[in-house]
């Protein structure tokens, strides 16, 4: 008969611990009382009333079997609990590390000036100041819920407007790197709070921000106040609010822009920070901005995506999309205007914000999203109640002046790039030398507006890694070779790996040697090994199956150089749940874990894209279990490679043929 | 329940909520519904803003009304600071706006940026919950962009 388990996570320190016999809990499962399904129904509908709620939080049963006696969780996501990541043996409980040993400074954190070139947004003291009242008044929220002042109810909306989840294993921090933007100082203060808050190490995301996977709540205000000692913060970077605006990773480096996205994107990220009719919306709100045609950022999937553009007279403004996004509702975004002035940018904005504020849903979170409101209302009708709502704004109301976009543009130090010839000799003669170094070039990098210089990209995906993850020592070397070689400035991008912007040509074959002495040298950028991966079941408290394990198996399998390069462009997306935070529905592959009966299953979608050809992937059949996905992927690439025309990337072919010969090649066996 | 401004201090008040099948005195708080059906609205009048009650119904009372009270059902339900900063900015309101629901003194700055006057405090959080939090540094970001523009969002709309 199917028994159940009690289990919740310490409010704490966020460990997940489950009810004994005699109503204690223990950090182990084994300790668990076992249930009949009833009797946990009554036991929960109890905890519910009593002051429980203050020691544990996210109550909940699982089912499990009696193994002599002793309970053992029956449910993948509860087993990985019990354990730790599955992808990480070292962590968790499976590695007996317990959180009352870790030792913590006791010593002043850390506080260096950033690279005078960074280009970053330099913050002033009142910038300053700002954060660490911020933190202050965190700890100050903490302290209420530990006393039982704040509900739990009411202190997580405040806990996740600064960054703090809770996970399967601990608390889960999301630290916002604006624009994906990052001083080597900075990268070295996110290595400080890996080493001293949490366990080594960082994962990357695809709004180019970190987390850090392995939080205590007591330690959160500490670990804000470090972070905030180098401009660093989690506000906004979840909850129900105006999210981390992201842009192109090249942003002011790249040779083909309008303007330059950052500028715009910190403009926003000040209009929106504590933004205080817009703190409590209906859902998270995520808005994205690009200065090129080429769209990098994917703002056709985007809450509001914006694109920079001029206009016939020349004059710079943005051409507004609202009502995209992924999810379990992947909608490609409505164009609301083809133009709006620069000094209109956030009046619009604020007309479209205010629009869904009033209007969105909230009788269901999973409905609750602008795309839903935009999809419901139909365009012309939401085009008209924010172009009624911007009519009347008053006249004096956030208008973005010249001379404020001068002040905020004047905060972003422009390097000083030596005037080099566009080619460089050393390079070329480099290249013509050593075969790896050539593919690495071909691979990792773009051009850049300056001649003599180029964008270098760090993959953080190599062959049977974690897409996205970097220890702290990788943070380490790279800040320090982004002071060597980058005028002391990293970017993250969407794609999960990092990127030094501006970098001579002739500094790239040294830069490269540094980079394959720090295991940091993988060169496939773009290619099927670049992949993008949620955290997934291994850490992720929605997540319905794992991803990581498959972006590690499908690296392995497609990661060799030669074949990786001969197989070409091509994005492959995993995401572990609906939710989509790994973006499958834009990857030219997309793979979506699903729970079938407690197996891990992976549907495939094919033909998505994120770029200005912005597409949502189609299903193309079954969902294939676990272990037959990177034998499935192998068939969709053979059918590729063998319908290929000169030059076609797997997405054109797929696009001239449509699904048919893939799904005829991946079912027809069956 | 007291009632508190936005300094924390505790104000007295006259209005109270009424039946809503009476025919409104001076002093009460109606419901949109029993303004709307109320021929000759005494003064001094309330009325309640329910999240989801239209705004255009209520616009021509406005010149006749002394106190608007946005409910908050639940204070992750935001629309009663586009109701108050509608109220104030687009449609000039000049009379109070209090806050009435559950409301936490975590969202007071945001409270009064959006134009409320008076919050109602919940059981749960009464003033001196409301004064503890008031007293420690206010964590407003001042940046750049809000310290130029001429009126900016979180900037305390003008009354």
């Amino acid at each position: 008969m199917s028994m159940q388990i009690v289990t919740g996570n310490r409010l704490r320190d966020g460990q997940a611990v489950w009810l004994t016999q005699t109503g204690s809990w223990a950090e182990q499962v084994s300790a668990a009382r076992l249930w009949d399904e009833p009797d946990a129904d009554a036991t929960l509908t109890a905890l519910a009333t009593t002051q429980v709620g203050l020691d544990v939080i996210d109550i909940q049963k699982a089912p499990a079997i009696a193994d002599h006696g002793v309970a053992v969780p029956a449910s993948h996501r509860e087993r990985i609990r019990s354990l730790g990541p599955s992808v990480r043996t070292d962590l968790g409980k499976q590695a007996g590390l317990d959180d009352g040993t870790r030792a913590l400074p006791t010593a002043a954190h850390p506080s260096h000036p950033h690279a005078p070139f960074a280009g970053i947004y330099q913050y002033d003291a009142l910038d300053r100041q700002f954060l660490r009242d911020r933190a202050e008044q965190f700890r100050g929220q903490v302290q209420r819920r530990l006393d039982g002042a704040l509900s739990e109810d009411e202190f997580k909306p405040l806990r996740l407007m600064n960054g703090l989840y809770l996970q399967l294993h601990a608390y889960m921090l999301r630290v916002a790197i604006p624009y994906g933007v990052l001083s080597a100082t900075q990268m070295r203060q996110l290595a400080y709070v890996a080493r001293v808050y949490d366990r080594g190490y960082g994962h990357f995301t695809t709004r180019q921000n970190i987390q850090f996977n392995w939080l205590r709540l007591i330690d959160a205000p500490d670990t804000l106040a470090a972070l905030a000692e180098a401009d660093l913060h989690g506000i906004q970077t979840s909850g129900n609010c105006i999210r981390n605006t992201t842009t192109d990773q090249f942003a002011g480096a790249a040779a083909d822009e309008v303007v330059d996205p950052r500028v715009y994107a910190e403009i926003l990220r000040q209009w929106s920070t504590d933004h205080p009719e817009f703190t409590y919306l209906p859902r998270k709100f995520k808005i994205a901005i690009t200065g090129s045609a080429q769209d990098r950022a994917a703002i056709r999937v985007h809450d509001i995506g914006i694109m920079a553009r001029r206009s016939e007279t020349g004059e710079v403004g943005f051409e507004i999309h609202a009502g995209g996004g992924l999810g379990r509702t992947p909608l490609i975004a409505t164009k609301c205007r083809d133009f709006v002035p620069v000094r209109e940018l956030l009046r619009y904005v604020e007309a479209i914000l205010r629009t869904y504020n009033a209007l969105g849903r909230r009788d269901n979170m999973y409905k609750a999203r602008i795309k839903i409101l935009v999809r419901e209302m139909k365009p012309a009708e939401f085009i008209r109640m924010v172009e009624d709502e911007y009519a009347a704004l008053p006249a004096d109301y956030c208008v973005l002046e010249d001379n404020v976009v001068s002040a905020i543009a004047g905060r972003f130090a422009l390097p000083p790039f030596e005037a080099l010839p566009a080619q460089s000799e050393t390079l070329a003669t480099a290249l013509q030398a050593d075969a790896t170094l050539a593919a690495f070039h071909r691979s990792n990098t773009h051009p850049h507006r300056v001649p003599g210089y180029i964008s270098v990209v760090i993959s953080l995906k190599p062959p049977g890694g974690i897409p996205g993850d970097a220890s702290a020592d990788e943070m380490d070397l790279t800040a320090h070779l982004a002071d060597r070689y980058s005028f002391g400035e990293l970017r993250v991008t969407h794609e999960q790996n990092l990127v030094l912007p501006h970098v001579r040509q002739d500094d790239l074959p040294s830069l490269h040697a540094a980079l394959l002495a720090g295991g940091l040298a993988a060169a496939n950028i773009g290619q099927l090994s670049d992949i993008i991966a949620c955290p997934g079941l291994d850490y992720c408290a929605l997540a319905n199956a794992r991803s990581i394990p498959l972006a590690q198996e499908l690296g392995r399998r497609f990661g060799d150089p030669a074949r990786s390069a001969e197989i070409g462009a091509v994005t492959l997306n995993i995401s572990g749940c609906i939710n989509a935070c790994g973006h499958h529905h834009v990857g030219h592959i997309g793979l979506l874990g699903v729970d079938k009966a407690g197996e891990e299953f992976y549907q495939i979608t094919l033909g998505g894209a994120a770029d200005e050809k912005a597409a949502i992937g189609q299903l193309l059949g079954p969902a294939v279990p676990a272990d037959a996905v990177v034998d499935t992927v192998e068939t969709l690439i053979a059918t590729y490679r063998a319908h290929r025309q000169d030059g076609e990337r797997f997405i054109d072919t797929y696009r001239r043929l449509g699904a048919a010969p893939f799904k005829e090649a991946v079912y027809a066996a069956h | 329940m007291p009632l508190i401004d936005l300094t924390g201090r505790q104000v007295a008040t006259t209005y109270r909520l009424a039946e809503e099948s009476a025919e409104p005195t001076p002093g009460a708080i109606v419901s949109l519904a029993r303004l709307l059906a109320t021929a000759e609205p005494p003064r001094p009048l309330g009325v309640v803003l329910q999240p989801g009650d239209r705004l255009d119904a209520l616009l021509p009372y406005l010149n006749r009304l002394d106190l608007i009270c946005v409910a908050f059902p639940k204070f992750r339900d935001g629309r009663g600071f586009s109701t108050a900063r509608a109220l104030r900015d687009r449609h000039g309101f000049k009379g109070e706006i209090r806050a009435t629901g559950h409301v936490l003194p975590d969202q007071a700055h945001a409270l009064a940026a959006c134009g409320v006057t008076t919050i109602e405090t919940p059981a749960t959080h009464p003033p001196a919950q409301w004064q503890e939090f008031l007293a420690q540094p206010d964590a407003t970001p001042r940046q750049l962009l809000n310290r130029m523009m001429t009126r900016a969002a979180s900037v305390q709309v003008a009354q």
